[in-house]
């Protein structure tokens, strides 16, 4: 979090449901913090409590036990004009988008504006045609939803969400029901959106590829509670929970599964190396390869990135009189080895 | 041109009237009554805005034994309470308040259908945003409900056409009771065909305005 002021902090929050006679427990003893300016991951199946857990933060859904402080002030114990307030500093973004579709896309970005009462005509105006250009849709401006295929109907609700000028933008599985492509482009309109106005961004997803392309840090939750916390590229490259390591390899799409028949022959030590960052582009591995007259056959790799890492991955079956000599200075150079036999 | 001449005219003319009167005043007051409570059906019902489920539940048991009353019965019934709201419980003004109130619920029920159509997601979507419930109602669920709305009126003022023309037992006048007294009374079956195509012209009218309204209104 690098010392980012805290703008979103849950302590101890739990929640129930009750469906007849039944108590189902929705979300158990969450705690976390976001810093402002942060795109905070939540990742879990469905079922896991995610889709409770970000309407807490705008208080659609109350807790029954704990705390949820935006910027320092308990939305639990918020009045109705309070509420308002708070509403209008989180905007959120939906997966099904939710606009309304006997207005058009001007119309639907104005509405929070006209809800709010607080600008004139003209400077709604205004602020609709700066929002509506910021997300590529000018020429669709009076084009009614029915008219926008999926990916112009997401924008149009990042430019409603955007429109009182939130502090938090909240996404609920923004991008599940978009296509691969139209997905990547969603995502990156977010991140610029991030970027430009150090807005906090809290998103929840089923799929690790969402968070790795745009988190800073993710949450893994799992029946109601979370099961770790960390800095994306730690979660993804190093998950610690099974939970964890099932989304990554769900991301992975096998990526990394060497066949039987090559791990068979394995002739000396099978090991993961992983290069992240400015490593990658570091001659170090070589060079002590070299160094201690160690062999290596190549059994996977790939290069690619996290947010804004680039990172690369090499399974290798190393032979060598002192493997495990270079081993060590590998790890010393800062490059992540790990055993596989 | 027998048939032209045997036609009363001026008769028909009148009872076209008296129908689009009837038709007219009572169409009014169903929509000042039955919209609000519609929207309070929707509102105070499961997992709605204000839910309010004994509330929901009175109001509508209320509704529904509007509902069944068959109206001829509710024209009768409601002599008194006609007399007292209008003056009278006889005329096209007699006939207005048992139209009215055999209406009003019909087309409450058919708003409150249309209003749970609206996806939920929007509702969520505006509350989000931080609208009251009223600012909720107002500027996101009825105008997304407008094409189902605009449809209840349609077939709500067809049903009010067929109520009208048992108001003739009240002395209401209008073209079913033209056709009842003309065609039934004194055999005359050139003069109810012509008034049963009054009434078919009138219906598809209604029908025909109704449909181009709401997808006017429609943008889905």
């Amino acid at each position: 979090m690098n010392a980012r002021p805290v703008i979103l902090e849950f302590q101890s929050v739990s929640k129930h449901y009750s469906i007849g006679q039944q108590d189902v427990p929705a979300l158990r003893g969450i705690d976390l913090k976001v810093g402002a300016g942060e795109v905070f991951g939540i990742i879990g199946h469905s079922g896991a409590g995610k889709s409770t857990l970000i309407r807490l933060i705008n208080a659609l859904e109350r807790p029954d036990a704990g705390r949820i402080l935006v910027d320092g002030a308990d939305v639990t114990a918020m009045n109705a004009t309070a509420l308002r307030a708070l509403r209008q500093k989180v905007g959120m973004i939906f997966q099904h988008f939710n606009l309304l579709s006997s207005k058009t896309a001007a119309q639907n970005i104005a509405f929070p504006l006209r809800i709010a009462g607080q600008l004139s005509e003209t400077e709604i105006q205004r602020r609709v045609a700066r929002l509506i250009e910021r997300v590529g849709l000018s020429e669709h401006a009076r084009k009614y939803p029915a008219q926008l295929s999926g990916g112009q109907k997401q924008r149009v609700g990042i430019a409603r969400a955007l429109a009182t000028g939130p502090r938090i933008l909240l996404c609920d599985e923004a991008t599940s029901a978009l296509d691969p492509q139209t997905t990547q482009s969603v995502l990156h309109l977010l991140d610029e959106i991030n970027r430009e106005l150090n807005l906090t961004i809290v998103l929840i997803a089923h799929e690790m590829k969402v968070i790795r392309t745009l988190c800073d840090r993710v949450a893994v939750l799992d029946e109601g509670r979370i099961v770790e916390t960390g800095e994306v590229a730690e979660v993804f490259l190093q998950p610690r929970h099974p939970v964890s390591r099932r989304f990554v390899s769900e991301s992975e799409d096998g990526r990394e599964a060497y066949s039987s028949a090559v791990s068979d022959h394995i002739e000396g030590h099978l090991v993961r190396l992983t290069f992240r960052g400015e490593k990658l582009h570091d001659p170090a591995f070589g060079r002590i390869m070299r160094e201690y007259d160690m062999d290596f056959r190549f059994i996977s790799g790939h290069i690619d990135r996290i947010k804004n890492m680039p990172y690369g991955r090499l399974v290798l079956d190393l032979t060598g009189a002192r493997t495990n000599e270079a081993l060590d200075r590998i790890r010393g150079e800062g490059i992540t080895v790990e055993d596989l036999r | 041109m027998d048939f032209i001449a045997n036609i009363p005219w001026a008769d028909v003319g009148e009872a076209s009237l008296d129908t689009l009167l009837m038709l007219g005043i009572s169409m009014f007051f169903t929509l000042v009554l039955g919209l609000p409570l519609g929207i309070l059906l929707f509102l105070t019902g499961k997992r709605q805005l204000l839910e309010q489920m004994a509330f929901y539940n009175a109001l509508s048991l209320a509704v529904n034994i509007l509902r069944s009353v068959p109206f001829i019965i509710l024209l009768i019934v409601m002599m008194p309470l006609t007399e007292i709201v209008v003056g009278t419980s006889l005329g096209v003004a007699g006939a207005i308040p048992p139209l009215v109130v055999g209406a009003a619920p019909f087309f409450a029920r058919l708003v409150e259908t249309a209003l749970r159509e609206v996806d939920r997601g929007i509702v969520e979507a505006v509350q989000a945003m931080g609208a009251s419930a009223r600012q909720i109602v107002l500027h996101a669920l009825l105008p997304e409900a407008l094409p189902g709305i605009v449809a209840a009126m349609t077939v709500t003022a067809i049903a009010l056409v067929s109520y009208t023309a048992m108001s003739g037992i009240v002395g209401g006048g209008g073209l079913g009771d033209l056709a009842i007294r003309y065609g039934y009374h004194r055999y005359q079956n050139d003069v109810m065909a012509v008034t049963v195509v009054f009434l078919l012209l009138l219906v598809q009218v209604l029908q025909m305005f109704g449909d181009r309204l709401m997808l006017r209104f429609m943008h889905r």
